[in-house]
């Protein structure tokens, strides 16, 4: 977990592509705020493994999504059951029931469908929201931030020695 | 494209399910073997064996050897077994929760048969039938009946038999009364005192006073004589009262000990006595576990539908589970079996059964489900025809009928009973049979008859009851069993009346009564025996005590006689003598002067 975040922090400090990372927290996001045991999210894991986004990030959006979930699910349930119940969608639903790989996506399932909708429909502004943070991070925080008491003491702890054995490592 | 691709982690994840998906493929018939195993096993609520699966994935068709299904209430037998399963699937329909079967084979159906080894029960299973309390089984029931004849042995035993205690009682009673009246004999004046009493009397009676003052002293004399007799009678009534008690309590004694035999007997009889209640199960104990079985095989239908309307029942999501929603449109059901051939063996026989349509969303299909014996001539019986249907609505109530019709089959040698005790053994009988069950609303109504002739039952056991009840099972050769069936699909519960109970009492009581009869002789003659001994002892007791009684009597009526009649006249004849004496010494003086 440290060596994790310590990947996510060298990765913001770096040259790093900002919508690289970005990406990474999207496809994070959409992987934790879904049911874990769904299709899609082989999908996402495809995208996050074979594309060039920040894998760490994408591994802790994953987690961080994953415990907001759980305060999120009565919600996905809602819209999964309001989308689902839609007069408008009855065409769309009772055809993709006959298909084998929609009913493998399980799009019938309320919290599956609802989350899914959701962290789709959130994604960009999600993407543009990490964006937006990495650059601020870049030109504003990381500067301010290493000169602060708390990141002198910091650097003188294991996770800074891990850190830095990240960094030697990716260096070398 | 090295821009946005990368290589290294595309090939992890499609080497990694390569690798995945290669298992799964090389590996898919253990792991479905245990899948089913394993879910099988909680439906049945006992362990489940499937000694092997083949697979073939295109067309996708599975086919399973030797399934066994324990027994739950029984676990050295499966309630369920088929040397083979077989059937083709369609696997994407399969994916998504459609369990399409076009045609299902199974061979070899046996039930009831015994295990290899005891099977698992699940304690979940275990908890259920203790939270529901167990019912007894036939064999229980048996038991319960507490069917025993006891031997003299066992009957002095347990009739808390009392003539031992009244002998004891009596014997020691007379005893100490013999032992007291014995010890008081010496109050009693022996014979020199009478005789003594006899020559005082007898020199009083020669006395002749002459003078006032010896007629004062005969009389002085005669007052002591007669206080000493008064105070010796007094004593000997005294005595003959004790005497008498001790008579009167002896004599009392022996009447009940002659009477303790006779009121032990009664004991022992209602002891022995038949009670008709007892034997009024003993239909559904000897035949209700081959009707169980027998019901097993017309229930077979219901046996495959049960497991798949609990698992439906089973299927409610919880809240913030989320809940699938179902568009199929088209109402198909998600469990079909167009066809299926299931071939039963009963004995030597083996019975074919055609189903069509095996479902539990009938509405969705407009047909029941339906289902026909089919079956060649054979040697075992004169002609078999059975069919039925039911019917599952989305409400998941359960409607259906079945009848059949035996004529003439020929049961083979079997053992309806065995315990401890007892083995009851059925050598023959000719079966006809007739039912109709129907079901309404998942609970199971009527039911059938089965006429047996030509029976031929016999025992085997140490115990003598045992040769008794066979003796009595040995006079019924016909008789009709009128089977019940009622509760709910998966629980059904039997009722079984038979006139076997009836004849079965009446030829009993005549068993009972003879073996009775010689039994109470038996125990008649030994207490019979054991007063006698006592009598023995105690009849010279009584005799001595009636003799002391008699001598007693004898005393008191000797004094009292000397008493009443002797001192009386002796006294007047003293008198008399000195009037006269007295009168001719005046009339002298009177004379001579």
């Amino acid at each position: 977990m440290l060596g994790m975040l310590a990947r996510l922090l060298k990765a913001l400090n770096s040259e790093s592509g900002p919508w690289a990372i970005a990406w990474a927290f999207v496809l994070g996001m959409i992987m934790g705020l879904t049911p874990l045991f769904s299709l899609h999210n082989l999908v996402i894991l495809f995208l996050a493994m074979s594309l060039r986004v920040n894998f760490s990030g994408f591994l802790l959006a994953w987690i961080f999504f994953s415990g907001v979930a759980y305060l999120f699910d009565p919600v996905a349930d809602w819209i999964g059951e309001a989308l689902l119940q839609a007069d408008a969608l009855q065409g769309l639903w009772v055809s993709l029931y006959d298909n084998p790989l929609a009913r493998l996506l399980q799009f019938n399932h309320t919290i599956t469908l609802g989350s899914l909708v959701f962290a789709l429909a959130f994604a960009p502004v999600w993407l543009f929201i990490s964006y937006y943070l990495i650059i601020n991070y870049r030109k504003r925080v990381q500067a301010w931030f290493v000169k602060l008491k708390v990141v002198q003491a910091l650097k003188g702890s294991k996770f800074w020695s891990v850190y830095q054995r990240v960094n030697g490592l990716r260096g070398g | 494209m090295n821009k946005y691709i990368r290589w290294q982690g595309l090939l992890t994840f499609v080497g990694f399910f390569a690798v995945l998906f290669l298992l799964v493929y090389l590996f898919a018939a253990p792991l479905m073997r245990w899948g089913l195993t394993t879910g099988l096993t909680r439906v049945n609520g006992a362990e489940v064996n499937i000694d092997k699966l083949d697979l073939r994935w295109s067309p996708f068709a599975l086919e399973l050897q030797k399934v066994q299904f324990t027994d739950p209430e029984t676990p050295e037998l499966n309630r369920f077994q088929a040397d083979r399963v077989a059937f083709e699937m369609q696997l994407l329909q399969a994916m998504i929760g459609r369990i399409y079967i076009d045609e299902l084979n199974a061979d070899g159906i046996v039930m009831g048969v015994e295990r290899e080894s005891r099977g698992k029960v699940r304690a979940d299973y275990i908890a259920e039938r203790e939270a529901e309390g167990d019912t007894p089984t036939w064999g229980e029931r048996f038991a319960e009946l507490g069917f025993e004849f006891p031997d003299v042995d066992e009957l002095l035993e347990r009739s808390e038999i009392r003539t031992p205690e009244v002998i004891e009682t009596t014997s020691t009673r007379s005893r100490e009364s013999r032992d007291n009246v014995e010890g008081r004999r010496d109050e009693l004046p022996d014979s020199e005192r009478i005789e003594s009493y006899e020559e005082r009397l007898e020199a009083l009676r020669e006395a002749r006073p002459r003078s006032i003052e010896e007629f004062e002293e005969l009389r002085q004399t005669l007052s002591e004589l007669r206080d000493d007799m008064r105070t010796d009678r007094d004593a000997v009534r005294e005595f003959k009262n004790s005497v008498e008690s001790a008579y009167q309590q002896v004599s009392e004694d022996v009447q009940r000990l002659r009477d303790a035999p006779s009121a032990d007997i009664d004991r022992v009889r209602r002891l022995i006595a038949m009670d008709d209640d007892a034997i009024s199960d003993m239909a559904g104990i000897l035949f209700g576990p081959q009707v169980q079985r027998w019901t097993d095989y017309a229930l077979v239908a219901y046996d495959f539908v049960a497991p798949m309307l609990q698992r439906e029942a089973e299927d409610k999501p919880t809240r913030w589970e989320g809940r699938h929603i179902d568009f199929d449109r088209g109402n198909r059901p998600v469990f079909l079996i167009a066809l299926a051939t299931t071939s039963m063996r009963i004995g030597d026989v083996d019975l074919a059964l055609r189903w069509d349509n095996i479902t539990w969303q009938h509405e969705r299909i407009g047909s029941p489900t339906t289902y026909r014996l089919e079956l060649s001539e054979t040697p075992y019986w004169q002609s078999l025809n059975a069919d039925g249907n039911f019917f599952i609505n989305e409400a998941i109530e359960f409607s259906g009928q079945q009848q059949w019709a035996l004529q003439g089959a020929q049961l083979s040698a079997q053992t309806l009973l065995e315990q401890r005790d007892i083995r009851i053994d059925m050598a023959e009988a000719m079966i006809n049979s007739r039912g109709d069950i129907r079901i309404e609303n998942g609970r199971f109504s009527g039911g059938g008859n089965a006429d047996l002739s030509a029976v031929e039952l016999s025992t085997e056991g140490e115990r003598s009851w045992t040769g008794m009840l066979g003796s009595a099972l040995q006079q019924i050769n016909a008789f009709d069993l009128d089977i019940g069936l009622e509760g709910s699909i998966g629980s059904p519960r039997l009722r079984i009346d038979s006139d076997l109970d009836n004849q079965l009492s009446s030829a009993l009581s005549g068993v009972v009564q003879e073996y009775a009869s010689s039994q109470l002789a038996d125990v008649r003659a030994r207490l019979q025996g054991q007063v006698d001994e006592a009598l023995g002892d105690i009849q010279p007791r009584l005799e001595q005590i009636q003799q002391l009684r008699s001598l007693a009597e004898e005393r008191e009526s000797t004094l009292q006689g000397m008493l009443d009649e002797e001192l009386d006249n002796l006294r007047d004849s003293a008198r008399d003598e000195l009037e006269n004496r007295l009168r001719d010494v005046i009339r002298g003086r009177l004379g001579g002067g």
